[in-house]
């Protein structure tokens, strides 16, 4: 049963409808090595359709194309996990996320498309969109939607994420997200740049957290508030490093706050104990590991490869995570982790040894 | 691709019908087009092809564009034929021109939004730069009769919603500081560089500033509304429109396009310039809805997809001039312009 609507103050009865992008079984990729397989991928995309998001994130952590040594490797073809969840979706549409480089057109493009996605969401890093416009073109080619992502976009300013969305939005996108890849965003960042890029581009603007700071429910509010149209979440925060903001909060969050959208309160809370069955010791929390992540500014979707290589080389993981954030890495560079922690362990064996 | 070269064919014939004694001044004349192998430059060579092969104009050509070799090969029916000519360069670095030229049309530009978008400097440096060397190889030439610029409708910056149709005397602000002015801006700077050749060296050149157009030939890959609206249409739809459908822009077909270029070569006059276009405006949904209704099923049609706050624009020129100086009309409504759009395209996809 639906609990009643607590009845709103005149302002918030007029508020927008917002798309509600679930992106659990994306982002969660990396909190669960890559390894969701085919029973979880069904299980869960039930649950999705239920609860009413407006799309169910599909694939590699790292999008289309992306399973490979040096990232982690999917445990099921991403052709196989698209056709499963597509199998289950009716109203709430299948998404994908694409990074260039990653993904080919000709090879996971067209596959994805013959699997039935809906939404296409090209990434890149914050100030690389010119490396979408192929992918974009392609998409909007053969009628599927698509939008750009700027991630890592903490590390641009309002400004140059103005012109990157421009660009992406002059190639044919149809919506621009902001990910706080990092989980360094407080609620100001978020006005600034969402408020920025909703009042000057005709497309939809969206925000997708982390959590690395604690901040993820309060910077999806930010970003609503500053005029997005479209929010990410993560069923339980099921997602990199810290994880998302979590869905069943977004949800419970949206409703107070008036906003309309498409999502079934209780469904979207059953969908969180779905995901707390399937992926049970997987779910992200709070580390220290995280929050140096989210305050260094480094991509979520490494605490896993750090903490292996730190654990190899023998040096404090927060440490690489510093020097990373001080590098300014992004993600795709992944091959710096271990550069780096080789590089504190050779310092702390000098150190050691000195006189 | 035979329907499809008939339709074009067909529509020249009907476009020059009754009106190519519009044109006598270019009978025996040589034609230089610089970036000819576009959209328009397409168009022109269509109906050249019936000016000789029909109405014996025996009009040369020289098409200048950096893909003159692959469009000849694209398009043999207009790649080979009897005094058209194709040669390859970067506007950037042409030096002369052929010495018994006597026409000159400057239509080499980088026109693309993301082009436009993601090399906004090039963008700069093609259409200003592309245009200087134009007009100073045609300054080495013994007699030339007429150099027409195409500059852009974009020059008039921002239309006032309330003005219905924008006159060539109207300057509207353009905000040079902002990026996304620099294809308005290059075209403004164009169209000053002709200006000084006019005073320096007596040049005479006509200005063109066209709007809006659609037909055969057009890249259906282009993010305008128009083209955008008919892809998705061709892949089944959703049409997603931003806003709330009330933009206003005119769409003329190509073949009245190419008819207006080539009579602004023929009939315009030194110094002066001219909007071409269509003059009948046209409201983003109503678009929308004309194209839709030329597939079955009809796709669906989503409006106020967007952010709001940006939801109208006006961009329709007021074409009295040319239709007084060059004698020049709209022939095809914007409805049968899209119905031939689609047939071609139809056409081309089997």
């Amino acid at each position: 049963m639906q609990i009643a609507k607590p009845k709103l103050p005149i302002s918030m009865v007029d508020k927008p409808k917002i798309t509600v992008c679930d992106a659990s079984l994306r982002d969660g990729s990396h909190a669960y090595c890559h390894q969701i397989n085919l029973e979880q991928v069904r299980a869960y995309a039930q649950a999705a359709e239920a609860a009413g998001y407006n799309f169910l994130e599909v694939g590699h952590g790292n999008g289309l194309g992306a399973s490979s040594l040096q990232v982690g490797e999917s445990l099921v073809p991403e052709g196989e996990m698209l056709r499963e969840a597509k199998k289950w979706l009716q109203n709430t549409k299948l998404s994908v996320h694409v990074i260039p480089g990653f993904a080919t057109i000709k090879r996971e493009l067209v596959n994805a498309v013959e699997c039935g996605v809906d939404l296409f969401r090209v990434g890149c890093h914050c100030t690389e969109a010119d490396v979408s416009q192929r992918h974009i073109g392609y998409v909007r080619s053969v009628g599927r939607e698509v939008w750009g992502v700027l991630m890592m976009s903490h590390m641009a300013s309002a400004d140059v994420l103005l012109e990157e969305s421009k660009k992406m939005r002059s190639y044919g996108a149809q919506g621009i997200v902001l990910m706080d890849s990092a989980g360094a965003y407080f609620p100001g960042d978020v006005t600034a740049k969402i408020g920025l890029l909703a009042s000057k581009l005709d497309v939809p603007v969206g925000f997708h957290a982390h959590d690395n700071l604690g901040l993820s429910i309060a910077n999806s509010l930010a970003a609503l508030e500053a005029g997005a149209r479209i929010i990410d979440g993560t069923s339980k925060g099921f997602g990199a490093g810290a994880g998302n903001a979590p869905l069943e909060l977004l949800a419970a969050v949206l409703q107070r706050q008036g906003y309309s959208t498409s999502l079934n309160l209780y469904k979207a809370l059953d969908a969180a104990d779905v995901a707390a069955r399937l992926f049970a010791g997987s779910l992200p929390n709070s580390t220290g590991i995280t929050i140096i992540s989210g305050l260094s500014g480094v991509f979520s979707g490494f605490a896993k490869p750090v903490q292996r290589a730190a654990k190899q080389m023998g040096v404090d993981p927060r440490d690489v995570f510093i020097e990373l954030g001080k590098r300014k890495v992004v993600g795709g560079q992944e091959d710096l982790i271990i550069e780096v922690a080789n590089e504190l362990a050779r310092r702390k064996s000098a150190a050691a040894v000195a006189p | 691709m035979n329907l499809a070269i008939a339709l074009v064919k067909s529509d020249a014939e009907a476009v020059l019908s009754g009106r190519h004694s519009l044109l006598d001044a270019l009978r025996g004349q040589h034609l230089f087009v610089s970036g000819g192998t576009g959209f328009l430059g397409t168009w022109l060579l269509e109906l050249i092809k019936v000016l000789n092969d029909t109405h014996g104009f025996d009009l040369r050509v020289t098409v200048y564009s950096r893909s003159a070799r692959s469009f000849a090969a694209k398009w043999p029916h207009l790649g080979h034929q009897p005094g058209v000519r194709f040669e390859e360069g970067d506007i950037r670095y042409l030096t002369e021109l052929p010495r018994d030229v006597g026409y000159i049309l400057h239509a080499a530009a980088l026109t693309d939004r993301r082009l436009l978008a993601s090399q906004p400097g090039a963008v700069a440096e093609v259409n200003s730069m592309g245009t200087q060397r134009l007009l100073k190889a045609a300054n080495l030439l013994e007699d030339v009769k007429k150099f027409v610029l195409l500059s852009s409708g974009l020059v008039y910056g921002s239309q006032p919603w309330e003005m219905l149709r924008v006159e060539e005397s109207y300057a509207g602000p353009l905000r040079c500081n902002d990026v996304n002015a620099v294809y308005a801006e290059s075209k403004r700077f164009a169209e000053v560089l002709a200006q000084s050749a006019i005073s320096e060296t007596k040049l005479p050149v006509v200005t063109l500033r066209p709007f809006a157009f659609v037909g055969p030939y057009q890249s259906l890959q282009l993010p305008w509304a128009v083209t955008d609206f008919i892809r998705d249409s061709f892949t089944g739809g959703p049409i997603r429109i931003m806003g709330d459908g009330s933009t206003v822009r005119s769409i003329m077909y190509a073949s009245d396009y190419a008819f207006w270029v080539l009579a602004a070569l023929a009939k315009g006059r030194s110094r002066e310039t001219y909007n071409v276009g269509s003059p009948e405006p046209v409201d983003l949904l109503s678009l929308a809805k004309m194209i839709t209704q030329s597939f079955s099923p009809v796709p669906e049609i989503c409006m106020r997809l967007g952010q709001t706050g940006h939801d109208r624009s006006r961009l329709v020129p007021d074409v009295g001039r040319a239709a007084r100086d060059l004698g020049v009309a709209v022939t095809i409504p914007l409805f049968e312009a899209i119905q031939k759009t689609i047939t071609w395209n139809r056409y081309l996809q089997n």
